[in-house]
């Protein structure tokens, strides 16, 4: 359940404070970050390891936003859908840019060889768990994994675009990838207590 | 084996959004906006306090001054009013009648020395004691009785035919005495009172001139033609109240309409010929501008990059000071001329734009300011006109005017100039005849 959620925004609405964050308008500026807030930290929360993080994330990505809004040009009709995808990618990079800054060195991390594998039969169980559950695993990865991970799977990046952000190779992205699978699979069965393994 | 059901479990989830806005998330983010994106601190304010502040304790300092004066004035008159009291002499031989000066009896030579120098003596303090006599009975009486004379000679010719008119026997004292029984005692006095040396004091010759002096101040204060009317006081200070038609415009081909301004202000007059003038007035200003006369923020381009026009609906809070330059009063009223500058507060801006959009449709959209420019010390104001006095306090003022721009003012920073005519009625309250 969404609390304090803000009322959101007509198309008109939206162009008028896009209009006035170009004027460096505090009230549109509000308007814009508590409309989006919600939205924009579901992309900075996956990037974070910890609430602050995703604040931190939240609000440099929300910063080139309206530092950039005056070049905003809707790419088609939908105002609102337009802009929740420039927002989208804005967040995205952000969120990479912290991981570069932050994370320089952790995109190969240790594997864990004790891996559960969970045979076709049991995709079913995935259903069982929440939006949320699968969210909170997807932060208990490591930063590499989670990285590589949120943008192949999430974001639809590919690994040609993923190495170049990230500055590595192609394989080191796939690599991370099968690792972050591997990874998530563990923690989702683990926290969800299931009893049925099979062990190839 | 993962799949790619997992991962569209997985992008479904991303979807839908699980935080609930926080406040204090936005805390932060205005600190960084505020260091990145700050937003124009108005300092302006704090000049024109000061400015304004500056002007008032000016003219406060002046009417100070004048009240100053005119005390000073009241007091050199009560003290020239006073008699002077010539009964400090010690001298042995003035018991009997103190404060009178009688002639010492000396050798024949000598006296005739002494008598010399004293005779003018006794003449200036019977003179003295004359004048005395008259101020005490009636300070006043000189001026509408007597023709005031400050000639020094005449008034000795005077003293003397008075002396000289005495009769045998009397001394100037006789004058001096007041008391009643001074007839009698006057002529056992003249013909057995001993008359005993007293050298003149130098310091009673004093008195006597700065009595003099203070003659002659009262005599050239006091000397007016019958029937002058009293100096007035508080005749500085006037407020204004002002009204009359205004019309903006950025140039001949873009006037706006004509709109009603109306204010109030003070004035002070320095002089004759100077006044300075402040005041606060309100107005509307109505005007058109194309995209070459407009110069908004380098962003507004983005949004408006094929702008036509600009329809602009502003109230400005404008304030002026002024110098103004008064010519030679006529009979009721005199001619001025005024020049000055004027701050401009942008209180409420309305502006319509009309453009084409990158389709090349046209579109219109209106954008609302409040508060957000300030211009200061940025309006040239000048003006000549008539001024004509129904009262002494009471006055009504006519004079066209023409506001030229030193900058660009509003949102889009136009250079808009303004012309009308204004209406003054002007009031001193605190006009008093003295």
């Amino acid at each position: 359940m969404l609390l304090n959620q803000p009322d959101l925004l007509s198309a008109e609405e939206l162009q008028d404070h896009i209009r006035g964050c170009a004027l460096n308008n505090r009230e549109s500026q509000k308007k814009m970050y508590s409309s989006f807030y919600g939205y924009a930290m579901s992309i900075c929360h996956r990037y974070a390891n910890h609430e602050q993080d995703a604040t931190e994330i939240l609000n440099d990505g929300f910063l080139k936003v309206f530092m950039e809004i005056y070049r905003f040009k809707p790419a088609y009709t939908d105002t609102i859908s337009s802009f929740k995808g420039w927002l989208r990618k804005i967040m995205i990079y952000t969120a990479i840019d912290h991981f570069r800054k932050n994370n320089k060195h952790k995109l190969v991390g240790e594997l864990n060889e004790t891996y559960m594998h969970v045979p076709a039969a049991h995709e079913d169980a995935l259903d069982k768990i929440s939006y949320e559950e699968i969210i909170a695993a997807i932060r208990f990865l490591t930063p590499g994994y989670k990285t590589v991970f949120n943008l192949f799977v999430i974001e639809g990046f590919s690994h040609d675009e993923i190495a170049r952000e990230l500055g590595i190779s192609t394989g080191t992205s796939k690599s991370n990838l099968a690792k972050a699978r591997k990874q998530l699979q563990k923690i989702l069965f683990h926290h969800n207590e299931i009893t049925h393994k099979n062990v190839v | 084996m993962w799949s790619e059901e997992i991962d569209k479990k997985l992008r479904e989830a991303s979807e839908n959004p699980a935080h609930s806005y926080d406040e204090k998330s936005w805390d932060k983010m205005e600190q960084l906006l505020d260091k990145h994106l700050p937003r124009k601190r108005k300092r302006g304010g704090i000049i024109f306090l000061l400015c304004f502040l500056l002007i008032s304790g000016t003219a406060a300092f002046y009417i100070v001054q004048q009240q100053g004066s005119a005390k000073t004035t009241k007091i050199d008159k009560t003290v020239a009013s006073q008699p002077i009291d010539l009964s400090t002499s010690t001298e042995p031989g003035n018991a009997q009648t103190p404060g009178i000066t009688v002639p010492a009896a000396t050798a024949p030579g000598k006296q005739d020395a002494a008598s010399r120098h004293q005779e003018p003596v006794l003449e200036e303090t019977g003179r003295s004691t004359a004048a005395k006599k008259k101020r005490t009975t009636d300070p006043f009486a000189r001026r509408h009785d007597q023709p005031v004379t400050t000639d020094r000679k005449d008034r000795e010719q005077k003293a003397e035919a008075q002396h000289n008119t005495m009769p045998a026997g009397k001394n100037n004292n006789q004058d001096i005495l007041a008391d009643p029984f001074a007839a009698s005692v006057n002529g056992s006095v003249a013909g057995h009172l001993p008359v005993s040396p007293s050298p003149v004091r130098k310091d009673t010759a004093a008195a006597v001139a700065k009595n003099d002096s203070f003659d002659q101040q009262l005599a050239t204060k006091e000397n007016k033609k019958p029937g002058q009317a009293p100096p007035l006081r508080g005749n500085k200070v006037s407020v204004n109240f002002s009204f009359g038609p205004d019309i903006s415009g950025l140039g001949m081909n873009y006037t706006g309409r004509l709109k009603l301004q109306a204010g109030v202000g003070l004035s002070y007059a320095f002089s004759k010929r100077l006044t300075v003038r402040t005041g606060f007035f309100v107005s509307r200003k109505i005007y058109s501008a194309d995209s070459a006369e407009y110069h908004p923020p380098p962003n507004f381009w983005s949004y408006y990059p094929n702008l036509k026009k600009v329809e602009a609906n502003c109230l400005v809070y404008e304030i002026p000071v002024s110098l103004v330059y008064n010519f030679a009063a006529g009979k009721k009223g005199n001619w001025f001329a005024s020049g000055g500058v004027s701050s401009y507060l942008m209180k409420k801006e309305d502006y319509g734009f009309s453009y084409k959009d990158s389709w090349g449709a046209p579109q219109y959209h209106h954008l609302s300011f409040d508060n957000k420019n300030h211009h200061f010390f940025s309006v040239l104001n000048l003006s000549a006109g008539y001024q004509y006095n129904f009262t002494d306090r009471l006055s009504l003022m006519a004079e066209p005017y023409a506001k030229i721009p030193l900058t660009g003012v509003g949102f889009g920073k136009v250079k808009l100039n303004s012309g009308g005519v204004l209406f003054t009625v002007g009031f001193k309250p605190f006009l008093k005849r003295k």
